[in-house]
């Protein structure tokens, strides 16, 4: 390492001192923190598991519809229009699940017990989509590195925020490409020959994910990833009252969830 | 030698390696990145910026990994004489060390991020070093100031275009505090109006005492930052000019060299004009007309046409600022993207989306996503009907796509200039007529340039419309017959 | 042989494909639940490709183990019921035993029985709508009358379960051969293995 460096005056590209273009460390601590209305990651991941275990196990309908208006509330602080889709479809759910008990024709009851189903699962579904929306991902790298997670959890994790994007674009690159070489990637190609279809999808797919990933490596292997060091963290962590709002909600579940016990509907 | 130097002696590097199958896929790592090096003597004063220049496949690439502790750690091959940079010898070096001794900006710049927003990225390196929270906040504060994006901290990256991405490469770069930066063509993405961006930053980081050096086809730009230019021929030094004297050669020099351009284009250079050349004698309806064309992205209008015409026989550019709408003008014309109004004709006839996807073909910018069969003769075979399987001439398509001899080969296996040309061979045996290019030339040296305008022209000469969507000045004086801009449209009132 | 830095990026690479590649097929799911299966079943079958590469690239302890439990983690993060992380890795772990112990000059042959076993984690999914549809069963029953019952008794049969875990391993095991050609076929002639 050249201290030398460190210690030459800096200048901006146009040649002036620095001073007037230099932001002062507040404004550079100011991005490493989260706005202080988003709970901790860990509080939204440890809420996403209890809203799991409870929706998703045979409990009363009275928790389901608690960790529903839970769910959509949560999902309603960061994208409005989502928390409304989400109540939408769990309504509808609801609404077929209450029809086939109060007119219980084969038709009615079977539609009633896939809306039973929908409206849990739209519980679940609509706090993940919060939690994936509301938590950034290098604020969940540092919880996860607060919380002493071993790597081999951390780097995957951090890979696959980062590839999703990319693996979404190029597949749609390679559908635009098939479509106009005539290897119609459309419906009924699909149902004709779902493998021979999936497997021209896939193949290009497959090579331009693991070129770019390649690459991905190389920038990050030169940039320390893998140092015997334990990595720190810049990110600023803090619990908030909205840790605390949403703790209670996720503790109140809870308590709904084991005194309403076995007594199902 | 002072941190910050580099010496090489007698240096060289040959691709391969022990396992047979390791072997294969360093045969083909050659192929990408070109010949073998040998017998390099360099020795590079600290503070200084050196440009690496040559061909494709002259030894730039493999060099900069051998410099920067990439080759042999993830580049298997055997490493001959001494590369030592900041009194560190690099071949050996474990790769996380590397960024104790320098930093690297590659050409790609969408995938050398490791995390998803600006903010993270600066401090991605920093944390690996498990350096402390200040220390990290002062670093990222002193490189920001360097480049000069502290409006872009609270990014996700993303949202950002490849000049920016670049940008947060070099401010990570420096926050590192390394003696040496290493630039694997970081222009190679770029639009001109990035690339003068690239040139601020680069003289910035040179003004702060950093060792620069950029491996680069692009070379205009660096007038004015390079103090010396090294050319690579065949794996060795061929030449080592100061800047001056590089940049005083002549047209005539450098093309014999098979160096792109060295001066920036004068103004006007470009024909300033949305006017494609008068129509072929044969007259109206002849090749693409496009009239009243509107396209939103939900309620931002980003494609707005009264009227735009694409000859037969005419090899037009597509240019113009980031945003300006003409990767979806492309998918338009392509039908991948049905308009919102206005209607798109060829010979007078109105096409809709489906009879525009028979009708067009296009090379990708990143054309690994279109390669779909396991050999290359499949592959511009496949999707063909019996009848023009017949019709196709192969081996004369091989020859005239320099494929000659590679037919058998899996062209996900191949260089990236010959990938392009098993697009372009597929795209020709398709007989499509009309013929798109998205970037070209991103990343390619002079003779692959000029090979490409060769393609296009053979194209167009059988009649096709070519339209090709580039930033890429040097490209658009060398083959285009036609030249549109594209600028945003402003938005319709209703 | 532990997993190196370079690993656990090929991990989080692998494991982005592998859950991207389902999720685009399940997505086939709202044109009706017995398309929703079939494209399960594709998924399952194209995913083959992607873990014979993994495998390949990656032949390693501990790679299917790490794959099969934060697929899990993806799952969760999809709505899915939190058992799909302790099936993955279980799963995972011993998809990984069976690549990693035996002749390593017959890789290919095991692929597919690796496969086969962690493709069995895609019923993990179903288990809650079986457990509480019992419970329900037995309580709902006499209150909501036959027909009722009778739409439970037909979408929740006692046989779904063990059928569809006999299907998603032999699709697992189609999955693998068609990885394993598709690897020779192509990755391995691309350089990419």
């Amino acid at each position: 390492m050249s201290e030398d460096i460190t210690d030459h005056p800096i200048t901006t590209p146009n040649g002036t001192t620095a001073e007037a273009a230099l932001p002062s460390i507040a404004d550079v601590e100011a991005v490493f923190r989260s706005p202080a209305r988003v709970p901790d990651p860990r509080t939204i991941l440890t809420v996403l598991l209890i809203i799991n275990a409870t929706v998703l196990a045979s409990t009363a309908q009275i928790v389901a519809y608690a960790a529903l208006l839970l769910a959509v509330i949560c999902l309603y602080t960061v994208r409005p229009r989502y928390g409304l889709i989400a109540l939408a479809i769990a309504a509808l759910g609801t609404g077929l699940a209450l029809a086939g008990q109060a007119w219980p024709t084969p038709v009615l009851a079977f539609l009633g017990v896939i809306g039973h189903w929908t409206a849990r699962f739209t519980a679940t579904a609509a706090f993940a989509v919060y939690a994936l929306t509301a938590i950034r991902p290098s604020v969940l790298v540092a919880s996860l590195r607060a919380a002493r997670f071993p790597r081999f959890v951390i780097v995957p994790i951090t890979v696959i925020f980062r590839m999703f994007p990319t693996i979404l674009r190029e597949a749609g690159a390679v559908r635009d490409a098939m479509t106009l070489r005539g290897l119609h990637p459309g419906p009924l190609p699909f149902v004709a020959h779902p493998i021979r279809t999936g497997e021209l999808l896939i193949v290009p797919l497959l090579s331009s994910v693991i070129r770019s990933g390649d690459e991905l490596t190389a920038a990050a292997l030169v940039r320390g990833l893998g140092r015997p060091e334990r990595p720190t963290s810049v990110f600023a962590l803090r619990f908030s009252i909205a840790d605390v709002i949403l703790g209670l909600a996720g503790a109140g579940l809870i308590v709904l969830a084991l005194t309403t016990g076995e007594s199902v509907a | 030698m002072k941190a910050g130097g580099i010496t090489l002696e007698g240096a060289g590097f040959t691709y391969g390696s022990v396992s047979a199958l390791a072997q294969l896929a360093a045969a083909d790592t050659a192929a990408e990145a070109g010949a073998d090096i040998a017998d390099i003597d360099l020795d590079i004063a600290p503070g200084s910026a050196v440009l690496l220049c040559g061909p494709s496949g002259s030894g730039k690439t493999i060099l900069l990994r051998l410099l920067g502790g990439l080759a042999p750690q993830l580049h298997p091959g055997t490493v001959a004489g001494t590369v030592t940079v900041s009194e560190q010898e690099m071949p050996g070096l474990d790769v996380h060390r590397v960024v104790e001794v320098a930093a690297i900006v590659f050409q790609n710049p969408r995938t050398q991020f490791f995390t998803t927003d600006v903010a993270g990225e600066l401090a991605f390196g920093l944390e690996n070093q498990g350096m402390e929270r200040p220390e990290i906040l002062e670093r990222i504060r002193s490189a920001i100031a360097v480049t000069g994006i502290a409006g872009l901290l609270d990014r996700r990256l993303d949202s950002l275009s490849g000049g920016q991405l670049q940008l947060v490469a070099c401010t990570a770069a420096l926050a590192q505090r390394p003696g040496v930066v290493l630039f694997d063509e970081p222009s190679g993405n770029l639009s001109p109006a990035s690339i003068d961006l690239l040139a601020t930053v680069l003289r910035g980081l040179k003004d702060a005492g950093h060792t620069l050096v950029i491996a680069e086809h692009r070379l205009a730009y660096l007038d004015g930052i390079i103090d010396r230019a090294v050319l690579l021929a065949d794996g060795h030094v061929s030449e080592d000019l100061p800047a001056d004297r590089f940049f005083s050669l002549t047209d005539e020099q450098r093309r014999a060299r098979g160096l792109r351009r060295l001066q920036a284009p004068t103004v006007g250079h470009v024909r300033p004009t949305a006017e494609a050349p008068p129509a072929p004698d044969d007259g109206d309806g002849d090749g693409l007309v496009i009239e009243d064309l509107t396209f939103s992205y939900g309620r931002t209008l980003v494609t707005d046409i009264p009227h735009m015409e694409f000859h037969r026989g005419t090899i037009t550019a597509l240019t113009g600022p980031n945003g300006a709408g003409k990767s979806t003008l492309a998918r338009l014309i392509c039908g991948l993207a049905k308009q919102d109004s206005g209607t798109i004709r060829l010979d007078g006839k109105v096409l809709r989306p489906r009879a525009r996807n028979r009708a067009s073909s296009m090379v990708m910018q990143d054309v690994g996503r279109q390669l779909f069969g396991d050999t290359v003769t499949a592959d511009i075979t496949m999707g063909l009907s019996a009848t023009e399987r017949e019709a196709l001439d192969l081996p004369a398509l091989l020859e005239a796509t320099g494929l000659t001899g590679l037919d058998d080969r899996h062209p996900q296996s191949l260089s990236g200039g010959q990938r392009q040309r098993v697009a372009i061979a597929a795209t020709a045996a398709r007989h499509a007529p009309i013929c798109l290019f998205d970037e070209p030339t991103s990343g390619l040296g002079f003779a692959h340039l000029l090979g490409i305008g060769a393609q296009m022209r053979a194209l167009a000469d059988r009649g096709a419309v070519v339209i090709v969507i580039t930033h890429d000045d040097e490209l658009i004086t060398e083959v285009a017959d036609a030249v549109i801009t594209l600028t945003p449209p402003h938005p319709r009132k209703g | 042989m532990s997993l190196t830095a370079r690993d656990l990026i090929s991990v989080g690479i692998f494991t982005a494909l592998y859950f991207a590649i389902t999720f685009i097929f399940a997505m086939a799911g709202f044109l009706g639940p017995l398309v929703m299966f079939a494209g399960f079943g594709v998924g399952i079958i194209l995913n083959g490709i992607v873990v014979a590469l993994f495998v390949v690239r990656t032949p390693k302890l501990g790679a299917l183990t790490l794959l099969g439990g934060i697929n899990g983690v993806l799952l969760i993060l999809s709505g899915q019921t939190w058992l799909v992380v302790p099936a993955g890795l279980i799963c995972g772990f011993l998809a990984d035993l069976i690549i990693t112990r035996g002749d390593a000059s017959r890789l290919s042959r095991r692929i597919p029985w690796a496969y086969a076993v962690l493709a069995v984690t895609s019923v993990v999914p179903l288990l809650p709508i079986a457990f509480d549809s019992q419970a329900y069963f037995e309580t709902t029953a006499e209150q909501m009358g036959q027909a009722y019952a009778d739409a439970f008794a037909a979408l929740m049969q006692a046989w779904v379960l063990p059928a569809w875990t006999l299907i998603s391993f032999v699709l697992g095991l189609v999955g693998g051969h068609l990885g394993v050609r598709s690897s020779r076929k192509h990755f391995e002639r691309a350089g990419l293995v």
